[in-house]
């Protein structure tokens, strides 16, 4: 089962911005993925950057906030479903 | 629409909500042929086509409109796709083609949100170069997700998958990715992940615009599918990794390094900045742009070349 990040306040979600970490995911630095839509974003969970480029300003500083105050948690679930390539 | 996924998309008795779905499509252009051949074996005595922005010259711009809705760009010839939103349009088509003679059309594809009877399949089949979503096991994106794909410039869209179907006999999932092109994913590839969640292949759809792949309560990553299974794709990829590298933080990076110069010798511009710039999270401001000039003594097009 992938791993939803619960989006505060509840309209993000309702906008479209998801932020997961699905079962099968590229073998690649550990990241979460933010879905808004067609676009995405993957970040790096080690490096605390935008892996394959754009910018911060794209997602919705709400989506970012829900992130950073749950970073640790991320970290925890990532390490769950992918122990051989933890954080 | 001149670099959208295809060159026309014609929708077949279109309801309220798909043309709501398809009215931001911006198309200009003449009528086609083949669009017009269409409608007519659809509508023999009643010929009704909108064609959306058609220019005043077009020989079906006095229409409005109709059971036909039309969206085609510029260009004329190319990749046609027809789609059918119900099982009886689809079949109307088909016996349609019963009753006239037809040319194929073979750079064109049927795609249908519902599955038609098999012993319509063969005929359908004969008219369109290839018939996606016809058969009970296809699963597509939802038509709102599929138009939004469906818009998306060709270099977008072929990373996203719009539908599929599980295959047990060949212990594959065939994927649809945006541009049509099909994708096949081997069983082997949803390995379970490390919480044992495992994937069910009796319930497979295709969510979040294409970009995951739902085979009961397990999800698969569309990147992560393409990443392993498509050559090209990583080679894209590559491409835009190395054009990322050359980005203006990249660079500060590389030139800072090579003179030997730390975060912390840019005042009145903190390190912080300088690590934020470098890891591309904002752009420079014109004065903390002329504070890394001025101390590295370049102009910042030989930042770029670095």
């Amino acid at each position: 089962m992938p791993y939803n990040l619960p989006l505060v306040p509840r309209r993000l979600a309702s906008q479209g911005w998801k932020v997961k970490i699905r079962d099968r995911e590229r073998l690649e630095p550990p990241h979460i993925t933010v879905i808004f839509g067609p676009h995405s974003w993957r970040i790096g969970l080690r490096e605390h950057d935008l892996m394959d480029g754009g910018r911060w300003s794209e997602i919705d500083e709400g989506v970012l906030a829900c992130i950073r105050a749950q970073w640790e948690v991320l970290c925890a679930q990532w390490n769950l479903m992918y122990p051989d390539n933890p954080v | 629409m001149a670099n959208t996924t295809f060159d026309r998309l014609i929708l077949l008795e279109p309801d309220k909500h798909e043309k709501k779905m398809t009215r931001d499509i911006t198309l200009c252009g003449s009528f086609a042929e083949a669009s017009h051949f269409i409608a007519a074996m659809l509508y023999p005595r009643r010929i009704n086509v909108f064609v959306e922005g058609a220019e005043e010259s077009s020989s079906a711009a006095h229409v409005s409109g109709g059971d036909v809705r039309i969206c085609q760009p510029k260009a004329r010839g190319g990749h046609m796709v027809v789609y059918s939103g119900r099982a009886e349009t689809t079949e109307r088509l088909a016996q349609a083609m019963i009753s006239s003679l037809h040319t194929p059309l073979l750079n064109s594809t049927l795609y249908t949100m519902e599955p038609c009877a098999p012993a319509i399949l063969p005929l359908v089949s004969q008219l369109f170069g290839r018939t996606l979503g016809a058969s009970v096991n296809y699963r597509s994106l939802p038509a709102e997700e599929l138009f939004h794909v469906f818009q998306l410039p060709r270099e977008k869209s072929r990373d996203l998958f719009v539908g599929g179907s599980v295959e047990p006999s060949m212990q594959a999932v065939m994927l649809t990715r945006g541009d049509l092109s099909g994708l096949v994913v081997p069983f082997s590839f949803f390995r379970p992940s490390g919480t044992g969640v495992t994937p069910d292949f009796t319930s497979f759809k295709v969510t979040d615009y294409g970009q995951t792949v739902q085979l009961g309560s397990y999800e698969a990553a569309a990147d992560a599918i393409l990443y392993e299974l498509d050559p090209k794709y990583r080679q894209r990829l590559k491409k835009k990794q190395s054009k990322a590298d050359r980005s203006f933080g990249a660079c500060l990076r590389r030139l800072r390094l090579q003179r030997g110069i730390s975060r912390d010798d840019f005042r009145p511009t903190t390190e912080k900045t300088i690590a934020r710039l470098e890891r591309g999270e904002f752009e420079p401001s014109r004065a903390t742009l002329k504070t890394i000039t001025n101390r590295l003594g370049v102009t910042v097009d030989e930042i770029l070349s670095y």
